[in-house]
């Protein structure tokens, strides 16, 4: 009896001691310096050169050295970037809970639109506005977006890492069987609507072998429904602002897919462009890559088509660096690198997304070189220059539980006044929690 | 003499059941802090508007107020008990059919068996996303398929289209671990019905229908219920890890698809609304009980015990 109370005892104590380690905190104090200030000195800061700091971020860097900018950054700096990928579709919720936990493992977030005011008024990152006093860094040229985005913050809080818009692509032997002539960065709405109908060819059962566009993705239909005169997003606010834009916009592509011109919203994920399914698609201009030589047509790109204004939405990310990091110099250091012109450079070149610098834009090195067929490379500038952060500073329930609305008008299963009241409905009763 | 031997038996009662207690501290600890705590600190922070980043207030109830005048959560609370009975009913029915045929006495029953159960050993989620493949509209399988034997293109929007999609939502779950897991089981209660009642109907002339419905349906009552439990758990439960896969965190098409634990999640990780998920979460528990509640009342009536 006395060996069984023993065991019991033990058995126990090693229960409650395992779970008490497993429930003890791992990190450390969080540095002392959290205001960011460049004469700080911060406990746990190695020195200038060498040292490490880790980043977080939601694509793999490239398996190519010469266009891994974090590597290329520990050439130049000796500071090693540990770069820790976290899913795209959980990155944001990821970051959050981060930054709720005071979790110091992540020195550099590279963080969203919608992210950056949310972190800043929590104290979850610092204000670098000190660091660039005394930085290369040439913040004066930041796209007029950029600049807008960190108004009423009381500070710098993150520096975009590039600046990728949303364009239009299309097939050009599709254009030339068609006899229609290439969309250009003047092309209007009413255009496109038009082209998009010649160009859909229908197989002898009626039903359609090439569509004349593919359908808006979650990100475009946003360039639809700016473009035809809604705000979309209001930062005084904070709101999604949609309306008879939206109403205008929904019914036209509800339209298309009735007439057979655009595809319906479905399960499948074949990208239609690239499989020569579709004569036209609006998209982000990161496809460019993606696309590069491989695609078995001509294409070319151009501007989304002007509606009442020319509209388009920008994606970036902000490198911002952890109020909690106990390498915020460090961290700041790499910045530095990764905004400056090699940094900026690479980074272009790796992604072929322009920098948001206006001077460094201008280089051209986004250039996909691999896109051979591509000669309108002024769609990505016009694109640039007409750009706004409107949806992406939403939460992103708010905008994909939208796109599922216009989706369901689009499909019939209501109309596109109920999808836009029940889009905007939504909306108002998320915003502002 | 006496009161030694009685307090000594009175010291070893107690060492007894402090033993006792020793052996079951751990799974307890461990319920404490894995189960309780958590069900509490839910309750605690749907009284507050708590979002992802920290910051939190407390509100008291009204993140229920805003639940209660929100179509969004009265649709999702409707679809949420309409997939659970559905989800039940399904796959209970497809389960005793599975096991009966399993029941008959021919060769290479095994086999049957061991193919019958291998797509419930693969995760749901891995499921839903080679489902969705299938069910596409224009590259789908399925429509591949039908194509050929129509001898003309069939393209059907098989998860997008509100005629199709409960058909083909209730069609996976035939195939989930929980169905496959209800098979064996019933299997193992049809082996143990009397073999006597079966020769008794035959002696009376009983149809196949009758056989089933007068003795084989009363005998295995009990597992029915226990299997309708589980049935309501894993739907609850599990649905999740089906549903966002095959159909988004908006339930599409139309929020038909649109169950309470996709709108935690939709409320908690997209929107940053943790405080407004936790209440949601309640009213998913209050459910949940309700269900259990449901099917326990149902059983006093329905579940045959042979003592």
């Amino acid at each position: 009896m006395n060996k069984k109370r023993i065991l019991a005892v033990l058995l126990a104590s090693a229960m409650a001691g395992g779970l008490l380690a497993g429930c003890g905190s791992g990190s450390q104090e969080p540095a002392a310096a959290k205001t960011g200030t460049a004469e700080s000195s911060g406990s746990g800061d190695s020195s200038a050169s060498g040292g490490k700091v880790t980043l977080a971020v939601w694509n793999e860097p490239s398996a190519d050295e010469a266009l891994n900018m974090y590597k290329q950054c520990e050439k130049a700096t000796g500071i090693a970037i540990e770069v820790t990928v976290i899913p795209e579709s959980d990155y944001s919720s990821k970051l959050n809970q981060m930054v709720s936990t005071k979790d110091s493992s992540i020195d550099i977030y590279v963080i969203w639109e919608n992210d950056i005011a949310n972190f800043a008024q929590v104290g979850g990152i610092v204000p670098m506005d000190d660091y660039l006093a005394a930085s290369s860094i040439k913040t004066d040229e930041f796209i007029d977006a950029v600049s807008k985005l960190s108004d009423g913050l009381g500070g710098i809080y993150g520096l975009p890492w590039c600046a990728a818009t949303e364009i239009l692509y299309y097939n050009q032997d599709m254009f030339d069987a068609a006899g229609i002539a290439y969309p250009d960065n003047n092309w209007s709405y009413v255009d496109y609507k038009a082209a998009a109908e010649k160009l859909t060819q229908k197989a002898a059962d009626g039903s359609t072998s090439i569509y004349g566009s593919a359908l808006p993705d979650t990100q475009t239909w946003w360039a639809g429904i700016g473009g035809a005169g809604d705000q979309v997003y209001d930062p005084a606010s904070g709101e999604m602002v949609i309306g008879d834009g939206a109403l205008s916009f929904v019914t036209d592509c509800a339209d298309m897919v009735a007439n057979g011109v655009m595809p319906e919203p479905s399960s499948d994920t074949a990208d239609l462009f690239a499989a020569g399914k579709a004569a036209m698609s609006c998209q982000g201009s990161w496809h460019i890559g993606t696309y590069g030589s491989g695609l078995d047509f001509n294409w070319d790109i151009a501007t989304i088509p002007t509606d009442k204004i020319k509209y388009n939405t920008l994606h970036t990310g902000f490198y911002s660096i952890n109020a909690n990091s106990k390498n915020q110099e460090l961290a700041f250091k790499a910045i530095e690198y990764l905004m400056g012109e090699e940094g900026q450079a690479i980074n272009s070149r790796a992604s072929g997304n322009p920098s948001a610098i206006k001077s460094i834009a201008a280089w051209g090195a986004w250039k996909v070189e691999a896109a051979t067929t591509i000669e309108n490379w002024e769609a990505v500038t016009d694109s640039l220059a007409a750009g706004v952060f409107g949806y992406t500073c939403l939460p992103s329930g708010v905008t994909n539980n939208a796109v599922s609305e216009f989706n369901n008008a689009v499909l019939g299963q209501k109309t596109p006044q109920e999808a836009v009241d029940s889009a905007a409905r939504y909306a108002k009763e998320t915003i502002g929690y | 003499m006496a009161n030694n031997q009685s307090s000594k038996s009175s010291k070893n009662k107690r060492k007894n059941h402090l033993t006792a207690y020793a052996f079951c501290a751990p799974w307890f600890i461990g319920f404490l802090c894995f189960t309780l705590f958590p069900i509490g600190f839910m309750f605690l922070t749907s009284l507050t508007n708590r979002k992802l980043n920290g910051i939190s207030q407390f509100i008291g109830l009204a993140n229920y107020k805003n639940m209660l005048s929100s179509p969004t959560f009265w649709n999702s609370l409707k679809v949420t008990i309409f997939f659970t009975i559905i989800m039940i009913v399904v796959t209970a029915i497809w389960a005793v059919i599975m096991a009966m045929l399993l029941n008959y006495k021919q060769r290479l029953n095994g086999i049957f068996q061991f193919c019958y159960f291998l797509p419930s050993v693969v995760p749901s989620v891995a499921l839903a996303y080679a489902f969705r493949t299938i069910f596409g509209k224009d590259a789908g399988l399925l429509n591949a398929i039908i194509s050929i034997f129509a001898g003309k293109n069939i393209s059907i929007n098989w998860l997008y289209d509100s005629h199709t999609v409960y058909f083909a939502v209730f069609f996976i779950t035939l195939f989930t671990y929980n169905t496959g897991q209800m098979m064996l089981i019933f299997r193992s209660a049809l082996n143990d019905v009397p073999r006597e009642l079966y020769e008794a109907c035959d002696l009376d002339g009983a149809s196949g229908l009758r056989k089933f419905s007068n003795v084989t349906l009363p005998m295995i009552s009990p597992i029915v219920l226990f299997n309708a439990v589980m049935g309501c758990t894993s739907a609850l439960n599990g649905s999740f890890a089906l549903l966002y896969p095959l159909t988004g965190e908006n339930g599409d098409p139309n929020g038909m698809t649109h169950v309470l634990s996709l709108l935690v999640y939709k409320e908690a990780f997209s929107n940053m609304k943790v405080g407004y998920a936790c209440a949601l979460s309640v009213v998913l528990f209050f459910v949940a009980c309700c269900f259990g509640i449901a099917i326990f009342a149902i059983s006093k009536k329905a579940v045959f015990y042979e003592n």
